[in-house]
């Protein structure tokens, strides 16, 4: 039952925020979502005919279920129904053998792991004193003020939003200067804020969260971490609660306070209009705005969320 | 004999050992007319350190900047960009300002003179010379600071990080002048990074990644240009060393199922796509191309 409202959450996350954001309309025109609540159900056509969904993978019987039950993939399509993709994008839940996700341009898949949605459940969301920790390493688990919910949306939302940068980069042919990696947590952080001060505040708390337990879980850095083609954890979750302190300081500057050291505050503004330019200038010619405007309806933290 | 030209004029700057390789005559009026086109402004502050005096003699002596102007001519900007030398008062780097001019700070060449070998140096299996080892880095840090403010300039669309995407656009630049000039820049970065990046404080939450990440960033992007010619970073028959790329990055950067996504293609695409089709001279290009820049005499 544990589980299933946090896969609940989970789809919430990766579909609302995610997808929908890629279109965000509302962060040009400087407009606030609309804040009516449509369920499900409710909601308007939200087909993206070029969005395929599956779910695959038995080692996680129940979670696959649970995610299958919950839809969360069909919201995925629902969310992604304002882009004009120019090929067929293919998002999967699956068992991968190792805590992952990715984005496999050579099919064009989104492969979301049934392990990475278990270890966000069992380590990252879970509350420092119940999980075994070794007395050297640093702590893993929640951090402070981070509640299971919010690690938990946050995260998946976040890993979701990050490989969907991805596929959209690779789909759209959209030239990227700075690396991979960094840019799709840019845009998995730029569509976070896009949806009201309280979802955003959920959604960057979960994402350093995990960030901050990948850092931990890899505490010595090795040569190989440093060459690694991602940045290190803890840059990765520095680069967006920056973002969204650059965005909104009052609605960030405890999260700042509590996270953010003071030398990389002055730039975060900067850094926030910079990733507004690239989405304007490389995203938004893709998204079509009337159907922005019917996914914008739909309801991205439901009264759940806040009781896990 | 057209070689040098601007890099070369700059390791002549930097190295008296260069000082046979001066341009002719007809180089220089080539270059004269490639600067009176370019949209790059530069100047020679005067450093108050005597120290540091020699330096900025050398750079003025031998027009250095004069020729990163000409080299960087068919740069089309909406405003002229200022590059300037000067003292930095002790730091080896200004923190970035968008509205300030690129400034290369004497300190930064006197630690690049301070890392350079006397003689012969090693990075991991390539062999560096001290005039590669001071040219490299000295061209690559100009290059990327020149980037940094083409990139606000310019209002490009940036998705990561922008300090990283001025590094990729400067190594894209050095491995696409020439296959010699690249080859001593890229060596001699190599050099420079792995040499000052052992004293270089892990800071996680600063903007610009650590120099080691930033030297197995140049890496890729040179392995993914040219297999074979940087081949020896690459751990191959042979233990891994600590400047080796690691097999953990070299998929990345090869790409081999699908070459289009390595690294260096990536900023390659990014670079035709986002200036070289919008804010590039081409027949202006064609001719600085024309030019060896950076040839052993």
């Amino acid at each position: 039952m544990k589980i299933l409202t946090n896969a609940a959450i989970a789809a919430t996350a990766i579909s609302a925020v995610a997808f929908a954001s890629l279109a965000v309309d509302a962060v040009l025109a400087q407009t606030k979502p609309d804040q009516s609540i449509v369920t499900k159900e409710q909601a308007p056509e939200l087909k993206n005919s070029n969005v395929v969904t599956r779910y695959t993978g038995w080692k996680y019987q129940a979670l696959y279920e649970r995610v299958k039950k919950r839809a969360v993939l069909e919201e995925i399509s629902e969310f992604l129904s304002p882009l004009k993709l120019k090929k067929k994008l293919i998002f999967e839940t699956t068992s991968c053998g190792v805590v992952n996700a990715f984005y496999d341009p050579t099919d064009q898949t989104v492969h979301l792991c049934y392990e990475m949605l278990d270890w966000i459940e069992n380590v990252a969301a879970v509350s420092p004193d119940k999980l075994k920790q070794s007395p050297d390493a640093p702590p893993r688990g929640l951090l402070p003020g981070v509640t299971r919910a919010e690690a938990i949306v946050g995260a998946i939302g976040g890993v979701a939003l990050h490989e969907t940068g991805h596929a959209v980069f690779d789909i759209q042919q959209i030239p990227r200067l700075g690396r991979e990696e960094d840019a799709a947590d840019m845009v998995a952080g730029f569509v976070m804020l896009q949806f009201g001060s309280e979802v955003a505040r959920v959604m960057i708390k979960g994402m350093f969260n995990v960030t901050h337990n990948w850092q931990a879980e890899t505490p010595n850095i090795s040569v190989a971490l440093l060459a690694d083609s991602h940045s290190l954890a803890l840059q990765r979750g520095f680069a967006i609660l920056c973002l969204a302190y650059g965005k909104e300081p009052d609605t960030f500057k405890d999260l700042a306070q509590a996270w953010l050291p003071p030398a990389r505050q002055p730039s975060c503004a900067r850094e926030y209009r910079q990733a507004e330019n690239a989405f304007r200038k490389t995203i938004l010619p893709y998204v079509d705005q009337a159907q922005m405007k019917k996914v914008r309806q739909m309801q991205i933290l439901r009264p759940d969320d806040s009781k896990l | 004999m057209r070689t040098f030209q601007c890099v070369a004029a700059i390791a002549f700057g930097l190295s008296s050992s260069l000082l046979a390789s001066i341009a002719s005559a007809q180089d220089s009026d080539t270059l004269k007319a490639l600067r009176d086109k370019s949209m790059i402004k530069v100047e020679y502050k005067a450093p108050t350190d005597k120290n540091l005096e020699p330096i900025y003699q050398r750079l003025k002596t031998r027009a250095v900047l004069e020729r990163m102007q000409a080299f960087l001519s068919p740069l089309r900007l909406p405003q002229p960009l200022n590059i300037i030398t000067a003292q930095c008062g002790g730091q080896i780097e200004l923190p970035y300002q968008p509205d300030a001019p690129v400034t290369i700070c004497y300190e930064y060449i006197a630690l690049i003179e301070q890392a350079a070998p006397a003689g012969l140096g090693t990075v991991g299996q390539a062999i560096v010379t001290r005039d590669i080892a001071l040219v490299g880095p000295f061209v690559q840090f100009t290059l990327r600071n020149v980037a940094r403010h083409i990139i606000d300039m310019l209002e490009l669309p940036v998705w990561g990080n922008a300090e990283d995407a001025a590094d990729s656009l400067a190594a894209f630049i050095m491995l696409e002048v020439s296959p010699q000039v690249a080859q001593k820049t890229i060596f001699g970065t190599a050099y420079f990074f792995a040499k000052t990046g052992q004293s270089e404080k892990l800071d996680l939450a600063a903007i610009r990644p650590h120099i080691a990440q930033r030297y197995f960033n140049l890496l890729c992007i040179a392995v993914g240009s040219d297999l074979v010619r940087y081949s020896v970073f690459l751990p191959v028959d042979r233990q891994e060393g600590p400047v080796d790329l690691p097999k953990n990055r070299i998929g990345h950067c090869l790409q081999l199922a699908a070459p289009e996504h390595n690294e260096y293609n990536q900023i390659k695409y990014a670079f035709h796509q986002l200036i070289r089709d919008k804010h590039v001279d081409l027949p202006l290009l064609k001719q600085v191309r024309t030019i060896e820049w950076l040839a052993d005499d």
